[in-house]
């Protein structure tokens, strides 16, 4: 298992706000559970890992790349293998959901969208929002958005997936439902990474065996 | 001096350097890019065609008949007779294809189909839906802003013709029914004097309201900074911007032919 993404003494700065320190180093295949209790620092992490932001001292990088080493095209090359399921980025508001979920595809793949329209919908048969297929986002429930988040990242296929609180605020069904639904997806591949931030320590669920938890307080 | 200078230099010529520097980025973008994304480009390309263009139909095919119809109407009472048939596909040709129809297509289309690009990509702008495709590895302005443009060129191209065949279409019934003069001479007569000239102005002019309207929503649709109260004020500030620009592009372009002819 090789490093994938190491920090050393990296402080993520967002907004002229400097996060707490971040040591870290992730491997191909870990499953990290994060405690971030600002929604300041899940943000400029977000940003971080997706380059929205790029300020930060000390080291970071990324494959033995410095993340201030990177290239505009290495950055587009990252991003395609890796994606979030995060409110703070949400769906976009004038696609509809089936729309929304293969939208990254539509425009990395050469699929057509007749094959990606399929693809998605079965995902969203197997999340049980099937009906919903045709509404935009303003006329989803917030269940139905976090599964089409979930639904977005799974057809994608990413190597690295980013999950942003997302059991924090569920009721325990949804909860449940959603860990099942990132376990089964984790375990498709063995070298795909996941990130859990979580608001606090008792949000984290047992039966799922991090390799990593650290705190960013 | 140097700052009323300045002021005025900035004013003047500030928001046309502000644009021409946008669009390069869009160009740029789209150069840069293709053909990666393209099945996007074309998605989102389709849905402003539609929405600019095909659903304004109606309404361009009804101010195409009505401006056709209010032209004869108000020049029937010179008509002596056939002998005047001229005059009349003279008055049809540069009053109505050189200068209403583009003219009004324009503004149809600013307060149709620009403001709500401007309004549409403020508030996907405050909701970070631009960060969303980011994270994404999309590149926005290749993908949503420069479709939008295209797509607005095209569609502004279409309406203006399907406008322009209406109302001369409207011109030589209303003729009949008023002068009794024969549809058959109007549009014979017509088409006789019609150059290509005519319709090259026709749509060169369609095509660059269409750059610069298109080009102006989009720009002020991406300055927004975190307010939705802002929205409003950019909206009506692009929609006036667009009439600014297409009148000055009008008497530019009007001059040119001037000075051709």
């Amino acid at each position: 298992m090789g490093i994938i993404y190491e920090f050393r003494d990296c402080t993520i700065i967002h907004e002229n706000e400097k996060m707490p320190i971040l040591n870290l180093t992730i491997n191909s295949g870990e499953k990290i559970g994060i405690i971030i209790t600002r929604d300041l620092y899940d943000f400029a992490l977000l940003y971080f890992l997706f380059f929205i932001n790029r300020e930060y001292e000390g080291y970071a990088s990324i494959k033995n790349i410095e993340f201030k080493d990177l290239h505009e095209s290495e950055i587009i090359q990252i991003l395609k293998t890796q994606i979030h399921v995060s409110p703070h980025l949400p769906l976009i508001s004038n696609l509809k959901l089936i729309e929304n979920i293969y939208l990254p595809l539509l425009y990395h793949s050469n699929l057509s969208e007749n094959i990606l329209f399929n693809k998605a919908y079965e995902i969203l048969k197997q999340l049980g929002i099937e009906s919903s297929y045709n509404k935009l986002p303003a006329y989803l429930t917030n269940h139905e958005k976090r599964c089409g988040l979930l639904a977005r990242a799974f057809l994608s296929d990413a190597n690295l997936v980013y999950y942003s609180h997302i059991i924090d605020d569920s009721n325990r069904e949804y909860r449940d439902f959603y860990l099942k639904q990132i376990i089964d997806f984790h375990n498709t591949n063995k070298d795909r990474i996941t990130i859990m931030t979580f608001r606090q320590k008792t949000h984290i669920p047992e039966d799922f065996k991090f390799d990593k938890i650290i705190s960013l307080k | 001096m140097k700052r009323i200078l300045d002021f005025l230099f900035e004013r003047i010529f500030g928001t046309t350097y502000n644009l021409a520097s946008f669009l390069y980025i869009c160009l740029e973008g789209f150069f840069t890019n293709f053909p990666r994304g393209i099945n996007l480009f074309i998605n989102v390309s389709k849905k402003q065609i539609y929405f600019t263009g095909i659903q304004a139909i109606p309404i361009t095919i009804y101010i195409g008949i009505f401006m056709g119809m209010v032209v004869v109407t108000q020049i029937a009472s010179f008509i002596t007779g056939i002998g005047d048939l001229s005059t009349i596909t003279n008055i049809i040709n540069i009053g109505l294809v050189r200068e209403t129809i583009p003219l009004l297509m324009a503004i149809v289309t600013i307060t149709r189909s620009g403001s709500a690009i401007t309004s549409e990509l403020n508030l996907m702008k405050i909701n970070n839906e631009f960060l969303t495709l980011r994270s994404l590895g999309i590149n926005y302005i290749y993908s949503l802003i420069f479709s939008r443009i295209a797509s607005f060129i095209i569609s502004l191209l279409c309406l203006t013709i399907i406008a322009t065949f209406m109302s001369i279409l409207s011109g030589g019934i209303s003729l009949y029914l008023f002068t009794n003069i024969a549809t058959e001479d109007f549009f014979n007569t017509f088409f006789y004097r019609i150059s290509p000239f005519d319709l090259v102005l026709l749509l060169l002019k369609a095509m660059f309201f269409g750059l610069i309207i298109s080009t102006i929503c989009c720009f002020y649709g991406l300055v927004i900074k975190k307010s939705v109260t802002e929205i409003p004020q950019l909206t009506t500030k692009a929609v006036l911007k667009c009439f600014y620009y297409v009148f000055i592009i009008n008497i530019f372009l009007d001059m040119l032919v001037v000075l051709w002819e």
